[in-house]
């Protein structure tokens, strides 16, 4: 039972909260500076990642030549202010062609990560949600999927059904998927026995309500960090891919198949054929790690250091 | 221990049914008359063929009956040995696979074993070290590794050594008991470019389970009754801290596989990698599908093995 003298408490302490100031929140300056410094790697990760993302962007603006065009008055040139990268054994630009490059990546990389991960994360969410018999036929199906190598899965996928872009992005994120699903279902199965989940199916909330409207929200950090770095592996798979001449077709410029061939045969005497492409892979999947970590340390504070 | 066993078993085989059924039906997506195709030569063969000449090649193709029981035929033959006909060449895939199954393994073998080494000793000194330049060193060459393609470090080194010594990749393989000396130093470079990629993964894993066991309080009181720096990392630190890199230096098998099919492609090894390369290139689907469902099968037993290894090791997972 309530008495008056109840009901007024409450009454105040709720005054005084509204009346309260609300905390100060730093100001933007302040907050990007507290970032900068503490979230050092995490910053230079997202600078990456921007000037990646740009340079796929605005790649015809940025190149200086097309992937193409073969400057037979400059094949193998050591690189200079005409050539910042120097040219390959066709005399084809190899700055350009690296930016060009990035377009490939960053293409496939995005696609795969968002099919890969967002197809895993719904098989995940209703793995997790319904548990019993219908999760433990998932796993195991997750199981027997993660048996195969990522790159010999993905070879295989290509194989069955030709290396154009759609197949490669599809072969990509089948390699995906599965950790997608691991990731998603695991938070799922946390987030349904919290109260707000029971407190949801009490008032009646149907399965698909209970699934979409109260458990998804809450897997979104989870799942940005998942798709975050998988980025980087997803270039990697593809570099590989391109790299066995099974990615990505010519004459499209990828940073793999720069690799491939006759790079190697060139590059004792013109290290810059192999040097840069790799240089890039490494440092794109780099940048989206940084991310990746500095937004898993966002989220989830118990995994800070790690 | 018994129950746990049996636990894992019964985790085991329906993986092992799974993965030999997605092989199976993924593989039969193209359709069964391409392959008529191509063993009969051309299509003029074909158009010329009596049914049943091609009903015999259908036969021989294993393309016989329902799916079911072509799937049965399938996977019994496949634990028999008899891993199906290449269609490139025409031979047992067996045979084209058993030459270089002992380069594979080895090479896989390998490159684990050193990046176990590498990883645990590396982690365990940036742990021990930790904040110190030796930490940073160890950390930033980590992350640094796991970004790189394993590939491109192969070709920048080998680069690198004919640059500065004019060396030669040497391509002539010998077996491992003909010729020891011989056979790693051809193998020896490639496994250590595919281990390195698991190592890093091993040394992160590594320093932060040693770090976290070194602030236990057992850690504590064996320092505290005295016990010599070496001691206390010996014997209550590693034997705690290594535990859960067991599971992970089983998983890495699977990147090792992966490593090695483009090592291989790169030092031009004759590999099982190689092998599945060429067949991927050539559409030869039985030698693919052979090539996987080997793979697949290496990775769950020795996945299993893990898990057993480390139910040993550790009481505690046994009885929960």
């Amino acid at each position: 039972m309530v008495t008056p003298n109840e009901t007024t408490n409450a009454d105040t302490i709720r005054q005084n909260l509204i009346a309260a100031e609300p905390p100060r929140r730093p100001g933007m300056v302040k907050y990007t500076l507290y970032y900068f410094r503490h979230k050092l790697l995490g910053t230079v990760g997202l600078v990456i990642c921007t000037i990646m993302i740009l340079m796929a962007i605005f790649a015809d603006v940025i190149a200086p030549y097309t992937y193409q065009e073969q400057n037979y008055s400059a094949v193998l040139a050591a690189p200079s202010t005409d050539f910042l990268f120097g040219t390959d054994n066709f005399g084809r630009d190899i700055f350009s062609r690296v930016v060009h490059g990035a377009r490939i990546s960053m293409l496939v990389g995005f696609l795969a990560v968002i099919v890969g991960t967002g197809v895993g994360a719904i098989v995940g969410l209703i793995s997790g949600f319904f548990m019993g018999k219908l999760d433990a036929v998932v796993q195991r199906v997750v199981d027997a999927w993660m048996s195969f190598p990522d790159l010999i899965l993905a070879l295989t996928i290509v194989a069955v059904f030709g290396n154009t872009v759609p197949n490669v992005i599809l072969a990509i994120a089948a390699t995906i998927l599965p950790r997608g699903v691991r990731v998603i279902r695991s938070s799922t199965i946390a987030i349904r026995e919290m109260d707000y989940t029971m407190a949801a199916r009490s008032i009646g909330a149907s399965d698909l309500r209970t699934m979409f409207r109260h458990i998804m929200p809450n897997t979104v950090a989870p799942f940005l960090i998942i798709m975050s770095s998988m980025f980087g592996t997803a270039i990697l798979t593809e570099a590989g891919l391109s790299y066995l001449g099974l990615g990505i077709s010519e004459p499209t410029p990828s940073w793999g198949r720069m690799l491939t061939g006759q790079a190697a045969q060139y590059a004792p005497s013109a290290p810059w054929i192999l040097a840069f492409p790799g240089f890039f892979i490494t440092v794109t999947v780099m940048g989206f790690a940084f991310f990746g970590d500095a937004l898993r340390d966002l989220f989830d504070p118990r995994l800070r250091g790690r | 221990m018994r129950n746990y066993l049996i636990k894992r078993l019964i985790l085991f085989v329906p993986t092992a049914f799974i993965v030999s059924i997605v092989i199976f039906g993924g593989l039969h997506i193209i359709p069964g008359d391409y392959a008529t195709v191509l063993f009969l030569g051309n299509v003029e063969d074909v158009v010329q063929a009596t049914p049943e000449d091609i009903e015999e090649v259908r036969e021989k193709l294993g393309l016989k009956g329902s799916l079911p029981e072509q799937y049965a035929r399938w996977f019994i033959d496949f634990f028999k040995g008899d891993f199906g006909i290449s269609w490139t060449n025409r031979k047992p895939v067996l045979e084209r696979m058993a030459p270089r199954i002992a380069l594979s393994v080895e090479l896989g073998a390998l490159a684990i074993a050193l990046a176990c080494i590498l990883g645990t000793v590396g982690g365990v000194i940036s742990a021990v070290r930790q904040d110190t330049w030796i930490d940073y060193v160890l950390r930033s060459c980590s992350m640094t590794l796991q970004a790189m393609p394993s590939f491109w470090l192969a070709l920048m080194v080998i680069m690198g050594l004919v640059i500065a010594f004019g060396w030669k990749p040497s391509i002539e393989y010998r077996h491992l008991w003909v010729d020891p000396m011989r056979n790693l130093s051809v193998l020896l470079l490639p496994a250590f470019l595919v281990g390195l990629r698991s190592s890093a993964e091993i040394l992160r894993m590594t320093r932060s389970s040693v770090l976290e066991v070194l602030r236990e309080d057992y850690v504590r009181t064996a320092e505290a009754k005295g016990l010599y720096r070496p001691q206390v990392l010996g014997r209550h630190v590693l034997r705690n801290a290594l535990l859960p890199v067991t599971t992970l230096a089983g998983f890495e098998i699977v990147f090792a596989m992966s490593g090695s099919v483009i090592i291989e492609s790169v030092f031009n090894l004759h590999g099982l990698g190689k092998l599945f390369i060429q067949a991927v290139g050539s559409r030869d689907y039985p030698v693919v599908q052979a090539i996987v469902m080997f793979v697949a099968m290496v990775v769950l037993v020795a996945n299993l093995v893990v898990d057993l290894l480390y139910a040993w090791l550790d009481p505690r997972i046994r009885y929960t």
